[in-house]
């Protein structure tokens, strides 16, 4: 057995010191020397920044945006709601994944099931062991994140290696309620009765025994330090210990119950991962038949995807644009329907509507105006980065692309709509609960002047959403290396210095397509102003930056397409 | 009659590398012309750069009369190019990759033409399989059949005989022998010589980018027989390439 484990462990290492390795090869390419370069200033800034005491000085008279405790029930009520989405939301077939190098090598090998468990554990260590390290450098700034770097390190790791553990581990399991006969809906239907009743028994409960407070801080307080969410919240409390411990002592009489139930979670991730692929090996035959028909590119255990029903009829005329946002359509999550946007929207529109209707929900009519204001700030900045159905995804595929009888610029503009759907709806959903929950403070806005407003902005997003893909497709097609598009992300210094290229250029591109709008729009606004009404001038100064917006990125679009054409993927990717 | 694929002075630089350097020739309709080399070449950047996938760095390229740098949408209609590596959308079904292409191309009868073809390349059961499901040689007569799926004029296949089963070598032949009878103008590479001694009509061999012979079968056995008859297209090459055992 301990040999099994010194090869593991060894295809462990030598991967990882020569993808080092490979990666300080890259150097030599100049393109990867600035990503590199820009990362280790990066993180040197960083750290000479956090070391030097007049920052220190600086940072202790900035006001506290939130108090520890306050922060650690928003973060424990955080992972609440991520543990619940992590039951109740639909996904795939759970498998381990291996590469198709790891599938030729390790299932032909004699080992056991639990030491293939093992080697895909250790396998997610190395990340996030680099993104507790990473969060303990920006969370030593925090002001509300009491402690100490070196404790912050065990509690991010503490968080995340739990957290992915459970994430494995629940989608282990409800595959293997899948294979006993629990049908997916009926699965859906179980969570999502289970969280109404919850939250409506919370809800209930809130109502009858907490008396109303002064401030929601304080409010929100009373409601999680008593009760059934008291003890709905301690375990992820538990779990948050270490991170917010804010003396060495407390660190180490918080680090036993966190351990605690991080073991609990490994030990159930190995029971029920070795329980289901037993399971599912011995329906599929013996286990080298499972092997061979994984070399011979079966891979149906290994990848879990299901075909997506055809999210409209592709009619066999008509704009190839359409073509592409079919395709990648098929590739995005099962859920994102035109039908479920819909109900969304008609829940929110209906909850919304019955909050704003009773004065006495004000305290939950304004914090689903803050959570929904959040969530779409949350969605403008990072969305484009997260909704990759574009060029990103499909760079494997420029040969063929390229083939097609179609121009580079609707290639471009065809792959940039499937993320720009996605992102639109789901900002429009949000702004829809904006409109209706948000009060501004100490100032009063008629109902019409509020629509007007509301419709404006919802001319204006997809043109901040098109400009931000537009730039993302636009880093993958000049430096196709930085995005890699192979199975794996990649992850390292000199990567990290790249995404912060990205990101900065990203901003810069924002900032000067924004620029002329909104010279133009302000003119606009005076004047209409002046000459026909508040309404009418916010109305024309939102059509106008959307307008401007949608020229800026059809010229953007004609450039990256004669890129795209010009665009060789095979001269790219050398090392 | 002009020449389906017409390529003049046609010239590949990856960097100061010369891949392939002054190619020309030119393929009418119903000919077969296979593309022969050893490895490295230049038959695929050949390929590539004469379907439109990169541009070259020097020389003309002509499909069907539409020059390609010039009017690239109007070549590219008429052609199609099947890779050496089968590439295909990871979540789309066969029968989703075949209406995408159809609307792509425009084939308003797709379900119609497509049936035929699937059952040709005996996957018509799979129809709803993703390609993470297919084998090597399914993935590959997926692509071939989504390549043919708007007729093509032109045709441009880079080792389409690797990876298929025997009846699948036996039908693939046939189906472009077939489509050469029919007009359409073919360019394929493969290093199984026997097999394409059995569907060119004219070879071309390349060496380190550059032609060492053209012509019909007959034309380039006769220049490297040394007066022997009968001499193998396996022969030939050997002794074009200066690899001969002999
Ligand atoms: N993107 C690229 N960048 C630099 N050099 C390249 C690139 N693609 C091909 N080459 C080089 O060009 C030459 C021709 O390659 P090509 O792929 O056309 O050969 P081939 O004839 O198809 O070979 P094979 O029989 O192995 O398929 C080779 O020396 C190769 O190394
Ligand atoms: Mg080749």
């Amino acid at each position: 057995m301990s040999n099994v484990w010194s090869a593991l462990l060894y295809l462990r290492a030598t991967s990882l010191c020569n993808s080092v390795l490979a990666r300080l090869r890259r150097l030599r390419q100049p393109k990867y020397l600035i990503g590199a370069v820009v990362g280790i200033a990066y993180l040197y800034f960083f750290l000479l920044r956090r070391m030097s005491p007049a920052f220190h000085g600086a940072s202790s008279g900035a006001p506290l945006p939130f108090s520890p405790s306050m922060a650690m029930t928003l973060a424990a009520a955080m992972l609440l709601v991520v543990v619940a989405l992590c039951w109740a939301l639909p996904r795939a077939r759970a498998a381990l994944t291996f590469s198709e190098a790891e599938i030729a090598f390790l299932f032909p090998a004699p080992l056991s099931q639990r030491a293939l468990v093992h080697y895909q554990l250790i396998g997610s260590q190395l990340r996030i062991i680099i993104t507790a390290l990473v969060l303990a450098l920006l969370s030593s700034r925090w002001s509300f994140l009491p402690g100490h770097a070196a404790t912050h390190i065990v509690g991010w790791w503490l968080l995340f290696a739990t957290l992915s553990l459970h994430v494995t581990g629940s989608s282990f399991a409800i595959t293997r309620w899948l294979d006993r006969g629990l049908a997916a809906p009926r699965r859906q239907l179980l969570a999502t009765v289970i969280i109404v009743l919850s939250a409506g028994a919370a809800f209930v409960w809130v109502r009858q025994d907490i008396a109303a407070a002064a401030g929601s801080a304080e409010y929100l307080q009373r409601i999680t330090e008593q009760g059934p969410l008291y003890w709905l919240l301690l375990p992820f409390r538990l779990l948050l210990g270490p991170l917010f411990a804010n003396t060495f002592g407390a660190f180490l009489v918080a680090l036993a119950p966190a351990l605690v139930i991080h073991a609990a979670h490994y030990v159930w991730v190995v029971h029920v991962n070795v329980a289901l692929q037993e399971g599912s090996i011995a329906r599929a035959g013996k286990r080298a038949e499972l092997a061979a028909a994984l070399r011979a590119g079966n891979f149906r255990l290994a990848s879990g995807r299901r075909a997506r029903r055809a999210p409209f009829l592709l009619a066999p005329t008509g704009r190839p644009e359409w073509a592409f946002l079919w395709k990648n359509l098929l590739s995005s999550a099962p859920y994102l329907t035109l039908k479920n946007a819909l109900i969304a929207a008609a829940v929110i529109a209906a909850g919304c509507s019955w909050l704003a209707a009773h004065p006495d929900q004000h305290i939950l009519q304004r914090m689903a105006a803050v959570v929904s204001i959040a969530m779409l700030s949350m969605l403008l900045l990072m969305g484009p980065l997260m909704a990759r159905q574009d060029l990103r995804s499909d760079l494997l595929n420029a040969d063929m692309l390229k083939a097609y009888p179609v121009h580079g610029r609707q290639v471009v503009l065809g792959e940039l709509l499937t993320p720009l759907v996605i992102l639109t709806v789901a900002s429009w959903l949000l702004l829809l609960a904006i409109s209706l929950t948000f009060v501004p403070p100490r100032l009063a806005i008629a109902l019409s002047l509020r629509w007007v407003a509301t419709l404006g902005l919802a001319a204006v997003l997809p043109g901040l959403f098109a400009v931000q893909l537009l730039v993302m497709n636009a880093a993958t097609v000049l430096f196709p290396a930085w995005v890699r598009p192979s199975a794996q992300r990649e992850q390292g210094i000199d990567v990290m210095g790249q995404r912060i290229f990205v990101t900065a250029g990203m901003l810069l591109v924002l900032a000067v397509a924004l620029l002329p709008a909104s010279i133009l729009a302000a003119l606009i606004f005076v004047l209409a102003h002046w000459l026909a009404g508040v309404h009418v001038a916010i109305g024309l100064a939102a059509l106008v930056v959307a307008a401007v917006l949608v020229a800026e990125v059809a010229l953007g679009i004609e450039w990256l397409g004669r890129r795209f054409e010009h665009f060789d993927l095979s001269a790219e990717l050398r090392p | 009659m002009t020449a389906m694929i017409d390529v003049q002075g046609f010239t590949k630089q990856y960097g100061d590398f010369t891949a392939v350097s002054g190619l020309s020739f030119t393929v009418q309709a119903g000919e077969v012309l296979g593309l022969v080399g050893p490895n490295g070449a230049g038959k695929t950047t050949t390929l590539r750069s004469i379907a439109g996938i990169i541009p070259p760095s020097i020389g003309t390229i002509r499909i069907a009369g539409h020059d390609l740098l010039a009017d690239p949408i109007g070549a590219k209609r008429q052609l199609a190019f099947f890779p050496d590596e089968p590439r295909l959308f990871d979540y789309l079904t066969v029968r989703q990759h075949l209406a995408f292409v159809a609307r792509l191309y425009g084939v308003i009868d797709h379900e119609a033409v497509a049936r035929p073809l699937l059952e040709e390349f005996e996957i018509a059961d799979k129809a709803d399989t993703l390609p993470g499901e297919l084998s090597r040689g399914m993935k590959q007569k997926l692509a071939i059949a989504c390549g043919l799926l708007h007729s093509p004029s032109v045709m441009f296949f880079d080792e389409p005989l690797t990876g298929l089963d025997p009846l699948g070598i036996r039908r693939m032949k046939n189906s472009i022998l077939q489509r050469a009878r029919a007009g359409a103008a073919i360019v394929l590479s493969s290093h199984l010589l026997h097999l394409l001694e059995e569907v060119c009509t004219h070879v071309l061999i390349l060496k380190r980018g550059a032609r060492i012979a053209h012509g019909t079968l007959a034309e380039v056995s006769a220049a490297f027989s040394n007066g022997e008859s009968g001499v193998s297209l396996e022969e030939v090459f050997l002794r074009a390439t200066g690899g001969s055992e002999g």
